[in-house]
């Protein structure tokens, strides 16, 4: 730069605007914000309902056959009371909140299994606003095609959500599961307090004692944060595998993660009805450094956890994944990402590229880059899993990646 | 968790005194920008609302991967570049900015402070004709002082991109010197200021 130019520069480094700022009528400013911001809140809270009639009058279309058959069935029929929609909306949004939670498929051990406080058995659905409680037994229970998850026996669910994401409240005990990876958005949360773990496809593992909770994910991606008013989350990814730990009611100041395989609690094996679909997964084995924006913890430190798991269980055999399940994992990861980012509540997003990735001889990914690009904070978020993936071979990998919000 | 990202993490969740202590911090700073990307006084107070707002809507969705500091100057920059678009749509009056003229007399011998002043505002005209992309680049490198790599996570390019940019800014800059007729005229006095004590 040359000696006049430089002169400007520092000269417009401390004057160029100042002078403008000082004269800045901030009484006027800060009026006008604030006055802004509590539109913007009347706004928030008056759209909610608009936006729920928009998905049920989409559900009515979708579902107007289902409808129609339960109630020729003669499935109960509750009505919700919606002002100012059509009947056949409320028919529709009703079908969809009678949804199955899912079936009790299995239970191992002698004591009851209660709903709503009765006494059930296997083939019992749960719906929306059931307690399950599996008092002396472990219950398992599948949603066909999206998660099968063993209740531990002592735990008290709460079905909260049935559309879309199945969000249970774990109010106390814990709930293991094997989810179905989707395309976008969370298959399945799990609500204790204030807290949500969300999972996009994974098998994880969540106990609480009280308010403390240890999550542990052999697979896939979750999200674990708090959930905000309108059941978004602020969250950051966690992913497998992890061993986690925090309280419900401050998730972010006590959130931990580890990616030690000694810290993880082996994961139980869950059969759905179908005998052909056992599942048994098995975290690898190699250590994992820190993804998640949070305080790392050392292995050892399992004294002050809800459960110590060291030597709770023999470390699982290692079973190596295959690279197809890897290039699952990082898709999904990746979706994950581009499902994380703000967007209006009316746009549908569709995005296609492809990560390519340059690997090592060992398998670790040297580079990777996506074609064609992405936004910049999915290109950050992706970094973490996809540097951390191992695959079986060297050389070059190409995962399509399609994401729909 | 630095007091900053505990501010951040309580506005994100709805505490308005949180919100209301992040803007306060940064509201200068962010008018100081909008000031210097803008190159006009005349709707300075409706961008810094208008990025405040934009904070608002989006803190939610703020999941702490950049700094909030890189985050809102992010904010800042895309909300400058949506009013530099309306404002080339909308009509433009020619008596809109009398401010914004600098009318060289060369009878009126100003003192050295207005000097200065003047050279400032014939430099944020120059600021002005540079593209977008340079322009925001030069701003926040030269003027408020963010390392190139900062900037690449502000505008979304490598880190390279920047450099790139910076360097045909300047270069711009120092064509446009010779070109701008406040400066031109200012060349002399502009060149002795460096020595202390010299009679102008």
């Amino acid at each position: 730069m040359s000696e006049p130019l430089d002169k400007l520069v520092r000269e417009a480094r401390s004057e160029l605007g100042t002078r403008e700022v000082q004269g800045v009528d901030w009484n006027a400013v800060d009026a006008a914000l604030f006055d802004r911001i509590a539109k913007e809140r009347r706004a928030e809270r008056g759209s909610f309902p608009s936006i729920r009639l928009r998905t049920w009058h989409f559900a009515s279309v979708a579902l107007a056959g289902a409808a129609i058959i339960a109630v020729a069935l003669g499935q109960p029929h509750r009505p919700i009371s919606v002002p100012g929609t059509h009947p056949n909306h409320d028919e529709s949004a009703n079908a969809r909140q009678d949804e199955s939670a899912g079936t009790i498929v299995n239970t191992e051990g002698d004591g009851p299994v209660l709903v709503d406080g009765a006494s059930v058995s296997r083939g019992t659905s749960l719906r929306l606003g059931n307690v399950l409680e599996p008092r002396g037994a472990n219950v398992t229970v599948e949603r066909p095609g999206k998660l099968t998850m063993i209740l531990e026996r002592g735990s008290r669910v709460r079905v909260t959500q049935v559309v879309g994401t199945l969000v249970l409240a774990l109010e106390q005990g814990a709930v293991e599961a094997r989810v179905v990876p989707v395309a976008s958005g969370q298959a399945f949360a799990l609500d204790i307090q204030d807290a949500r773990v969300a999972v996009h496809g994974t098998h994880f593992r969540v106990a609480r004692t009280g308010a403390r909770v240890a999550v542990d994910l052999s697979e896939g991606v979750v999200s674990i944060g708090r959930v905000l008013e309108v059941g978004a989350m602020r969250a950051p990814l966690v992913t497998a595998p992890a061993h986690a730990e925090f309280v419900a009611t401050d998730v972010a100041g006590t959130l931990t993660v580890t990616h030690e395989p000694s810290a993880l609690r082996a994961p139980a094996v869950i059969r759905s009805a179908a005998p052909t679909t056992v599942v048994a997964t098995l975290p690898p084995q190699r250590p994992r450094t820190e993804t998640a924006p949070t305080r790392s913890v050392s292995p050892e430190a399992g004294a002050d956890r809800p459960e110590t798991h060291a030597g709770k269980a023999a470390p699982p055999a290692a079973e190596p994944r295959s690279d197809a399940d890897v290039e699952g994992e990082l898709a999904n990861a990746v979706r994950a990402c581009m499902a994380e980012r703000p967007h209006a509540e009316n746009v549908t997003i569709v995005v296609s590229t492809t990560l390519l990735l340059d690997l090592n001889a060992d398998g670790s990914v040297r580079a990777a880059r996506f074609e064609p690009p992405v936004a910049l904070d999915v290109n950050e978020c992706a970094t973490k899993s996809i540097y951390k993936t191992h695959f079986g071979h060297g050389g070059m990998a190409a995962i399509p990646v399609d994401f729909t919000n | 968790m630095s007091e900053e990202e505990a501010l951040v993490a309580r506005a994100a969740a709805g505490d308005g005194a949180a919100f209301r202590q992040l803007y306060e911090k940064h509201r200068a700073q962010v008018a100081r920008i909008v000031y210097r990307m803008l190159g006009t006084r005349s709707e300075l107070e409706d961008v810094i609302q208008e990025v405040f707002v934009q904070v608002y809507k989006s803190l939610k969705d703020f999941r702490g991967q950049a700094k909030f500091g890189t985050w809102l100057h992010r904010i800042t920059i895309n909300v400058v570049l949506m009013q530099r678009r309306s404002a080339r749509s909308r009509p433009v009056f020619v008596s809109a900015a009398p401010e914004e003229k600098v009318v060289a007399d060369a009878k009126v011998r100003p003192d050295e402070n207005a000097e200065r002043r003047e050279r400032v505002r014939a430099f944020g005209r120059l600021l002005d004709q540079l593209a977008d992309k340079k322009r925001i680049v030069f701003v926040l490198h030269e003027l408020e002082g963010l390392a190139p790599s900062e900037i690449a996570k502000i505008v979304g390019a490598p880190v390279l991109t920047v450099r790139t940019r910076l360097f045909y800014a300047r270069r711009e800059l120092e064509a446009m010197l010779a070109n701008e007729p406040s400066l031109a005229s200012l060349g002399v006095s502009f060149s002795k200021a460096p020595a202390a004590g010299e009679a102008s």
